[in-house]
């Protein structure tokens, strides 16, 4: 059985919900999943790989589906807020109108987390230098203590044309 | 939702101490987090959907539902720190940092935040 067949509750029509009561909604009745995957990125070449850890919280709500809104919502949102006269957001109506996203996968959730937490200019181009700028793995694979915490970097063995490393 | 109450004011038995609900619903906290920078996990939140472990002692959280722009409160405290630096950086991410008494920067067992202000 998946994770998210695991998961009892089903998902009450929630479009035009806001997304906050929603999230309340899955707190209360959806158990929170610790993913093992973790994104490693370097978004700059003069710091050090920083690892993004998916909430578990967020991951039962992408595995149950129809809660989470589209990320596109979250690009549209960063756009206003990009801009030089920006003062408030005037459409986060966005987050809560929009149809939810389906059920995803826990794969397909990550994909998800790093189009919404990751930089841009990390994940739209992270093939195209010398190494990957960014690296989908397990928790295990990472180094097993915190000595040399500034020191990590994705390693320049890995290849840019291979999906997996 | 299986039930809900409709009110714009709330009062204590005797009808007195009012308070409107938007002011309630505008004190709480929009988000939490605790978080083990040493272990690297997230033993609790709301309304967070992923948290970024920069460095030694440096960590940012994004969140699911944005608030409305980047002036928004965001206590923190730490066990490990003598010295916390936090910020909000947009709408929907705050960085956190914490310092040992050598006012080096030091990962924590638990680094604690929350958020107050307006909704997006």
């Amino acid at each position: 059985m998946s994770k998210a067949a695991e998961l009892a509750a089903e998902t009450p029509d929630f479009q035009g919900t806001h997304l906050w009561d929603r999230l309340c909604w899955a707190k209360e009745n959806l158990e929170g999943v610790q993913s093992d995957y973790r994104v490693v990125y370097e978004d700059s070449i003069d710091e050090c790989a920083k690892i993004l850890v998916p909430d578990p919280n967020w991951m039962a709500c992408a595995l149950q589906g129809g809660i989470l809104p589209p990320v596109e919502v979250y690009w549209e949102l960063a756009k206003d807020e990009a801009q030089p006269d920006f003062k408030k957001h005037t459409r986060g109506f966005l987050l809560h109108n929009t149809k939810p996203v389906e059920a995803m996968t826990e794969e397909q959730a990550i994909e998800y987390l790093i189009m919404k937490d990751c930089p841009q200019s990390v994940w739209r181009s992270w093939n195209e230098g010398n190494k990957p700028k960014m690296v989908i793995c397990r928790k295990e694979q990472l180094p097993g203590t915190r000595e040399w915490r500034n020191a990590w970097k994705i390693s320049e063995d890995l290849a840019t044309d291979e999906l997996a490393a | 939702m299986a039930s809900e109450l409709r009110v714009n004011t709330l009062k204590d038995a005797s009808g007195n101490n009012s308070v409107a609900t938007s002011v309630v619903f505008g004190g709480s906290a929009k988000a939490w987090l605790d978080y083990n920078q040493s272990s690297n996990n997230i033993d609790g939140s709301y309304n967070v959907s992923s948290v970024s472990d920069d460095a030694t002692g440096r960590f940012s959280y994004t969140m699911s539902n944005a608030m409305s722009n980047a002036n928004w409160s965001m206590p923190y405290t730490s066990t490990a720190a003598v010295a916390m630096i936090n910020s909000a950086v947009t709408s929907t991410q705050g960085k956190c940092r914490s310092r040992d008494a050598s006012f080096n920067d030091a990962d924590a067992t638990q680094n604690c935040t929350c958020n107050h202000g307006d909704l997006a």
